[in-house]
């Protein structure tokens, strides 16, 4: 049976911080070292993105996730850049009219930089075409042969005329014409007859002349129903004619183009599709108004739409002047944006559009190519997520409205023919969306095949110290800063391991890092100095505390002047100092906090005051009952725990959460139960398991130099200390402050294996082990725990009476 | 200078019967542009046609319609209230002419018959402008037409339909100076070449009109050819303007020849202005 106290010895002050001695790195100034190429610490992603690249089946999209600000934009465009550089320069893409259906303009695609050739071609069609077809159409041949279809027509018409007129004639009948027909009359010596004469005429003579006239009127009547037909057939001729006169005209320019793009059998459709338009429309074509100048059919409708203008090309995408495949970085990924978007002009009250107001979206301007986007712009932006998604699995890019999309939009508008989209995307976004759009939307993980998962942090060796100071001496020179000594290379180095909470690891954030170098250049240059060392990145880092500390202080203050009621000298029973961490914004920081524990006689509960108001979160509960598990199983294995604990944060006005309390709890209910006072000169940390071993938490540096900051502004006694988990010991990357505290023997850290190491501690005593007959030692903390429980569980059954098993009456 | 500039043909008055027809239109706009040419007075005539009134007095007469398949009753009175129309629409054509060729103008309208109005509007020194083809003459009108042609006190411009305004101006020359003038004036006019025939029985009659075109056209920038044709006879001048293909064609119908050329005209397509 021991009694003995565990030799409980603290942390030395090299164990409390990892110090970077600047003699271990192998250079003067940052100007000594080369620049760093490769990514540091981030060989998962970097091998994912690899991968992805080089699968070239759809679906291998990328979602690279970790923090803000450790490069993910950066490495992922960089992968793409490198694949982009070996990788053919995509094809160019244009709209075209479809004349077969003028709301559904075609794509045609052609070879890089043959685009831009085609463009200017057809703007040099536009212009050549009206002069070749006013030329033909105004010569003389054109109008001789149109003018002879016209007589034609008219002598035929003239002549059935004269032919009925002739006939009227020995009838002494006369053909009168008017605007809207014709009329006969009898006539008496070339004149027509006036109605007194018409009646002297005798009946047989009236008869005669009136059937005459029948009979000349049924004539004329079928001769002017034929007339129509002659028309028809004159038209036909016209046309024909005008045929014949367009092709002439617009055929040598057709077939000028057609040699040029011979390998290009779609370009080769098209131009035959405008010369059948053209001989089409010709009429049209050549009634068009003549506008001054060569730029007749001005892009923006200046002197309102033309009708040539329905032969130039929209130029979507053109790669004519790139050398490699394209990296596109969309920054605002609206539906638009993405897909591109048809624009409209409005016009006396009318919104009108051809082909040639269809804009391109990212999806072509990266098509053949690579896409970066954000995560969270994309998902936040109304409907680009669904559309990027409908555009991955159709394999194609379909402009469209996004009224139209939603079934709002009744107006007729373009339906552009689909372009086939080949592109790479990376999504760089934060982990919970990845986790719960992989969770959530079934189609992600079939898009986004490959996660490129960027680490915060990585393994700090010697090897990787110097890496770092190549990226720290990369980042100055890109940022022109001045160089940093080695010492400042160190402090650094320092603040890349504080970064991570963990002095074996180092920081992957470069965001932070940028900052750190350029505030540390800053001060440099206050000073005058040439090069910045290792007090300049300090000022840096305090700096960065100061400019947010304001909440830190006030807690500190009002803990001083004892609104905030924590002890740092004494024993009290049943009370003992926490530690949390709050979070406010970029910075942390911790805060004591006075926990108590009462005990009463009951029925075993742990009253978690937190958990009863609701100010408790789940981990937190679940610490406490973790806690509760713990005592009954130790100490009232056999007979019932007969208590009735009560735990509570002490002027907590927020919520609580997380278990890192756990440990202070029970140390602070054992208290309460065996009445031995706890020294509130240290402060605990570290979550408990059911077997009362002392577990890691996080947020280990900033909880220490809370209650030390505390303790030195009351002022240190070298009594005070942390019981923080053993198991976090490597974590410890103590401000300067606190390790010269430890140094100078004012300030203990201990490190913490087990409730009992703990409890003696922070009590003084003893906790005892059980001994081979079952007891803990007389005295010992556990015994006292242990024998008040006894007492309290036959107090309780003698208040109760007989135990009543249960199921027995 | 040649001579022929220093003599304005004297055209005070050029006269253009109008109508609804669509001829009416294209012979309007010609003779506006000949009265800007020659600095006249467009004088546009409306004739309400007596005849047609009187028909629609008659019992039986009915209307043949263009557009229509039945026949159309028709009255006096329809007919009045049709022509007050029809004339309304030929004054509005031949302001908007005049404006635009910025010439003088004056509208009238006469009611009775169609020869008979024309003729008693003429005056020496007009120039009356014809819409004409071959089957028009056949018909009432155009025989009107051409009996004010060949009655007419004045100058006549029969406008053919077909009239290609790129074929040369061929001159009938059988020595009136004023046919030269005209001749020169017109292609000036239209910007056409000028081809002067010189007729002639003779060779020595045809030398001697050849030295007077060259006296009055000599230095005449659009004397494009200059041809004698001696003996004349309806075949020959016919044979020769044939070849020329004239867009239009000059004379003088006081000239001797005049019934042959008259004749020959028959054989062309072409516009023909007849001095008178």
């Amino acid at each position: 049976m021991r009694s003995s106290m565990t030799e409980n010895v603290p942390l030395s002050p090299k164990e409390l911080c990892w110090h970077c001695a600047p003699d271990q790195l192998d250079f003067e100034t940052t100007d000594n070292l080369q620049d760093l190429g490769d990514v540091i610490g981030q060989n998962r992603a970097v091998a994912s993105i690899g991968f992805a690249v080089a699968m070239r089946q759809p679906g291998y999209n990328i979602y690279a996730l970790g923090p803000d600000g450790i490069g993910k934009h950066t490495i992922v465009r960089r992968h793409f850049e490198q694949a982009a550089a070996e990788s053919p320069v995509p094809d160019d893409y244009c709209y075209v009219s479809n004349f077969q259906d003028s709301r559904k303009p075609r794509t045609l695609r052609l070879p890089p930089g043959r685009g831009a050739v085609f463009q200017n071609d057809m703007v040099r069609f536009v212009q050549d075409v009206p002069v070749g077809l006013r030329s033909t159409f105004e010569s003389g041949e054109y109008r001789t042969r149109q003018q002879a279809i016209q007589e034609g027509f008219r002598e035929r018409r003239e002549k059935a005329l004269a032919e009925i007129e002739a006939e009227a004639q020995p009838h002494d009948i006369a053909l009168l014409r008017t605007p809207v027909g014709f009329a006969f009359g009898p006539t008496r010596d070339g004149k027509v007859i006036s109605p007194e004469d018409f009646q002297s005429l005798s009946d047989e003579e009236r008869e005669r002349a009136q059937a005459a006239i029948e009979g000349l009127q049924e004539k004329l009547m079928k001769i002017l129903q034929q007339t129509p037909v002659w028309m028809k057939e004159a038209q036909n001729a016209i046309r024909r004619l005008n045929d014949e006169t367009a092709e002439f005209a617009v055929g040598h320019l057709i077939e000028t183009l057609r040699k040029k793009y011979t390998d290009l059998p779609k370009v080769l459709d098209y131009l035959n599709d405008v010369r059948r338009d053209v001989i089409d429309n010709v009429e049209a074509l050549i009634s068009e108004p003549e506008k001054p100048g060569a730029n007749r059919d001005a892009a923006e409708f200046e002197d309102g739409p033309s009708l040539f203008r329905r032969y130039r090309i929209n130029l979507l995408v053109d790669n004519g002047t790139a050398d490699r495949a394209p990296v596109v970085y969309e920054d605002d990924p609206t539906y638009d944006r993405l897909l591109g978007r048809i624009e409209h002009r409005a016009e006396m009250g009318t919104l009108l559009t051809d082909l040639h107001m269809i804009r391109p979206g990212a999806l072509h301007h990266a098509n053949g190519g690579y896409l970066v986007l954000d995560a969270r712009k994309l998902l936040t932006r109304p409907w680009a997520w669904e559309a990027l998604k409908r555009a991955l699995l159709a394999e194609y890019i379909r402009i469209e409205p996004i009224a139209q999309v939603l079934g709002l939009l009744s107006t007729v508008t373009l339906e552009p023919e689909p372009i086939a989209l080949n592109v790479k995307i990376a999504i760089v976004g934060d982990r919970l969306i990845y986790y719960l759009l992989s969770q959530y939307d079934p189609e992600f993980t079939r898009l986004f095949k490959v996660a490129a998962d960027f680490d915060e942090r990585f393994d700090r060796n010697d090897e990787h110290n110097l890496l770092y100071a190549r990226l720290v001496a990369t980042l100055i020179r890109k940022e022109q800063l001045r160089p940093f000594d080695r010492a400042g290379v160190a402090r650094v180095l320092e603040f890349a391991a504080r970064e991570t909470g963990d002095s074996e690891k180092l920081s992957t954030g470069i965001e932070n890092l940028l900052d750190l170098l350029r505030e540390a250049n800053h001060w440099a240059g206050k000073d005058d100095r040439k090069v910045v060392g290792a007090a300049e990145v300090q000022h840096a880092v305090d700096a960065q505390i100061g400019r947010l500390d304001r909440v830190r202080d006030r807690v500190q203050e009002e803990i001083l002047r004892g609104t905030i009621a924590i002890d740092s000298e004494g024993a009290v029973v049943g009370q003992i100092n926490g530690l949390s961490v709050m979070q406010l914004g970029s910075f942390a920081f911790g805060r004591p906090s006075r926990i108590t524990a009462r005990v009463r006689l009951g029925k075993g509960e742990v009253l978690d005051m937190e958990r009863e108001v609701e100010l408790g979160g789940p981990l937190h509960s679940k610490g406490v009952l973790i806690l509760s598990s713990f005592l009954s199983s130790r100490y009232a294995g056999e007979r019932p725990l007969s208590l009735s604990a009560s735990l509570v944060f002490e002027q907590s006005y927020g919520g609580i959460e997380g278990d890192s309390a756990s440990s202070a709890e029970l140390y602070a209910l054992l208290s309460a139960i065996s009445g031995v006072p706890i020294k509130q000169c240290y402060a605990v940390t570290g979550s408990v398991n059911q077997h009362g071993q002392v577990q890691a938490i996080g947020g280990i540096n900033e909880k220490i130099e809370g209650f030390f900051d505390l303790c030195a502004g009351r002022g240190l006694t070298g009594e005070q200390g942390v019981l923080i988990p053993a198991t976090n010991v490597k974590h410890l990357m103590v401000h300067q402050r606190v390790l010269a505290a430890v140094e100078g023997g004012r300030f203990q850290i201990y490190p913490v294996e087990t409730i009992d190491q703990g409890i003696e501690i922070l009590t003084g005593i003893s906790s005892g082990v059980r001994g081979t007959d079952g007891q803990y030692p007389v005295g010992s903390l556990n015994y006292r725990v242990e024998t008040r429980l006894m007492e309290m569980a036959e107090k309780r059954r003698a208040f109760n009476g007989p135990v009543r098993m249960e199921g027995s009456e | 200078m040649n001579e022929a500039h220093r003599w304005q043909p004297d055209i005070r008055r050029i006269l253009v019967t109008l109508d609804t027809d669509e001829r009416s239109a294209a012979t309007l706009e010609e003779a506006a542009r000949l009265a800007a040419g020659l600095k006249a007075e467009l004088v546009g005539l409306f004739i309400e046609d007596a005849e047609l009134l009187q028909a629609a007095a008659l019992p039986m007469t009915r209307m043949v319609p263009h557009q229509a398949r039945d026949l159309v009753d028709f009255d006096p009175a329809s007919i009045q209230r049709a022509y007050r129309i029809w004339s309304a629409e030929a004054r509005r054509s031949l302001e908007t002419v005049a404006a635009q060729w910025r010439i003088k103008w004056s509208f009238q309208v006469a009611r009775g018959i169609y020869a008979e109005q024309l003729m008693a509007t003429l005056r020496a020194g007009d120039l009356l402008a014809l819409a004409s083809s071959k089957h028009q003459r056949r018909s009432r009108t155009g025989v009107a037409a051409l009996t004010v042609a060949a009655q007419a006190p004045c100058s006549l411009f029969l406008m053919y339909r077909r009239w290609e305004t790129w074929k040369p101006v061929v001159l009938l020359y059988e020595g009136f100076k004023e046919a030269l003038t005209m001749g020169q004036t017109l292609a000036a006019i239209y910007n056409l070449p000028l081809v002067a025939l010189v007729l002639a029985q003779g060779e020595e009659a045809a030398q001697s009109g050849t030295t007077a075109v060259r006296h009055y056209l000599g230095g005449a920038d659009r004397l494009a050819n200059l041809i004698q044709l001696h003996p004349v006879s309806a075949d020959r001048i016919g044979n020769a303007l044939r070849d020329l293909t004239p867009g239009i064609i000059i004379f003088d119908r006081r000239g001797k020849l005049a019934p042959e050329i008259e004749e020959a005209l028959d054989a062309v397509n072409s516009s023909v202005l007849s001095l008178g």
